[in-house]
């Protein structure tokens, strides 16, 4: 940049110290042909003034010209190179900015990013706090509303064992109506902290198996209610990827549900099985023959103390299916209901992409081969 | 020593009777210490405060203990009976409402012998009172007295 501006400035001043003026000529002699003539030239070169004398023919005079005309152009041509050169400078110069611009916004990002990440860490951190708090609220909620409630069962059921000789069938009646609206506010209690521990806690997966599960649940729910007759299919080898204890109550409150749901049923079936696969997801299902719901009622199944049934008809708080959406949520599945009124309920379920699907989930004949129900 | 003592930390007035009128419809005679919060409850054990006359050497049978308690929590009563050599033995029931799992292990981890959830249903909490009588007044064997 510099020499280029050097050149520049050379070739003005060669221009202006170069200037001179003729001061005069002298022709000599006639004769044929062009005279030679004598020029006396007073030049200004670089400050200092130099006399010349030359005595040139008209050729001479030419080649001057020439000279002078070659000069003139290569001035102009520094000239033009000048200017392009600064106009590629300010070009430059732009660019330069420009970088130093992009650098500037690229740090604006990553401050932002870490900024960004600042906040996430402090929201996790605002969450843990929340759901800490949560549980201790929970836990509070277990003593603090149980506690109370003991009272009026305990002492209505002394009332009723010390002094049922001073009162009337009213007042037997009345007494039999709070306690059994205290168990069922103690059943609402524990529930309400069931669906609330699904959602908190570590999800520790592992590979478990379904079918034995789905056998131990059963055997809950017949030790439960030994009068209770109905035919239980589980398929074999049904296996997944899940936690264990959270699994354990989504199968309670599945085929806890069929049980009750089919308990009006001369001859109750409930079945258990997978049906295929669905979005690379095993879809596994709990079937049973009983009251059903109609499907325009589905999007209230699995909103909590949401029910379908009266709890005379059907006891119950309406929280089992949602805490089993929860469960399968949780793992990254779905779950969903096919039904109509007293044509039985089929509960579809997936967990989210087993860990190794191969050896996790039953391969897709098993499941087509006899144990998926032909419907569905 | 040993007295047939059982020893009931509840500061719930009503738990309290409704604990005693199971034990009695379980026909569990023994002497029942009724104490109701936690510091009182460490009194009673190492004979200070209140209890600075009660001959500590003379332990009770049985202790059942709730975990939610007025000015040291039932944990924290348990973790200093463990503590200490002289009661490092005692049979501690947790006897509560919460069945919260955090809760459960930390009782667990911090030395109980059982825990008890007390039932809503007044029938359940008796048949559990009179089968815990049984079988920890009765069946069990107490640590030797002699350390």
């Amino acid at each position: 940049m510099d020499r280029s501006r050097g050149a520049l400035v050379a070739g003005a001043l060669f221009c202006t110290a170069a200037s001179g003026y003729l001061v005069g000529v002298h022709q000599a002699g006639g004769g044929g042909g062009t005279p030679p003539r004598t020029y006396l030239l007073n030049l200004n070169l670089f400050g200092r003034s130099l006399h010349l004398t030359l005595t040139v023919g008209t050729m001479g005079v030419a080649v001057i010209l020439m000279l002078t005309v070659l000069l003139a152009v290569a001035v102009i041509l520094t000239m033009v190179a000048s200017h392009r050169k600064r106009q590629a400078e300010a070009a430059n110069r732009e660019l330069e900015t420009e970088i130093v611009e992009r650098r500037r916004a690229q740090e604006a990002v990553s401050r932002l990013n870490a900024e960004l990440e600042r906040r996430v860490a402090e929201r996790t951190l605002e969450l843990q706090a929340a759901n800490a708090e949560l549980e201790a609220f929970c836990s509070s909620v277990a003593h603090d509303l149980r506690a109370p409630l003991r009272g009026i069962e305990g002492f209505s059921a002394a009332l009723f064992e010390d002094c049922r000789g001073r009162l009337d069938q009213h007042g037997l009646d009345y007494l039999e109506r709070i306690r059994k609206a205290t168990a069922r506010m103690g059943q609402l209690i524990d529930d309400l902290l069931a669906l609330s521990r699904v959602s908190r806690g570590e999800l520790r997966r592992q590979k478990v198996d379904l079918t034995a599960l789905g056998w131990e649940v059963v055997a809950d729910l017949r030790r439960a209610d030994p009068e209770r007759r109905a035919e239980v299919i589980i398929a074999d080898g049904l296996s997944a990827s899940g936690d264990l204890q959270l699994l354990h109550a989504a199968l309670e409150n599945l085929l806890g549900n069929a049980w009750k749901y089919s308990s009006k049923q001369p001859q109750a079936r409930i079945e258990m099985g997978c049906r295929g696969e669905q979005h690379g997801q095993t879809v596994y299902f709990v079937k049973d023959n009983g009251a059903g719901f109609e499907m325009k009622y589905a999007g209230k199944l699995f909103k909590p103390f949401q029910r379908l049934h009266s709890v005379s008809e059907f006891p119950g708080a309406g929280v089992g299916l949602a805490t089993v959406q929860r469960i399968v949520r949780r793992h990254g599945g779905d779950i969903w209901a096919e039904s109509g009124a007293g044509q039985g309920a089929t509960f579809y379920f997936t967990l989210g992409p087993a860990a190794d699907p191969d050896r996790l989930s039953p391969a897709p004949e098993e499941c087509s081969a006899g144990n998926s129900p032909a419907g569905g | 020593m040993r007295e047939r003592t059982i020893v009931l930390v509840e500061d719930n007035p009503d738990d309290v009777d409704l604990t005693l009128r199971a034990f009695r419809a379980g026909n569990i005679a023994n002497q029942i210490v009724v104490i109701r919060d936690g510091a009182e409850a460490l009194d009673y054990f190492f004979g200070t405060g209140a209890y600075a006359a009660r001959d500590v050497a003379i332990l009770p049978t049985l202790v059942l203990l709730d975990l939610n308690l007025p000015k040291i929590d039932g944990l924290e009563v348990l973790k200093t009976l463990r503590a200490d050599p002289r009661t490092k033995r005692l049979p501690v029931i947790i006897l509560t409402t919460s069945q919260e799992q955090d809760e459960v292990f930390r009782a667990y981890d911090n030395g109980c012998n059982s825990y008890l959830r007390k039932p809503v249903e007044s029938g359940q909490f008796r048949d559990a009172v009179k089968q815990l009588g049984l079988y920890w007044l009765i069946w069990n064997v107490p640590p030797p007295e002699s350390q």
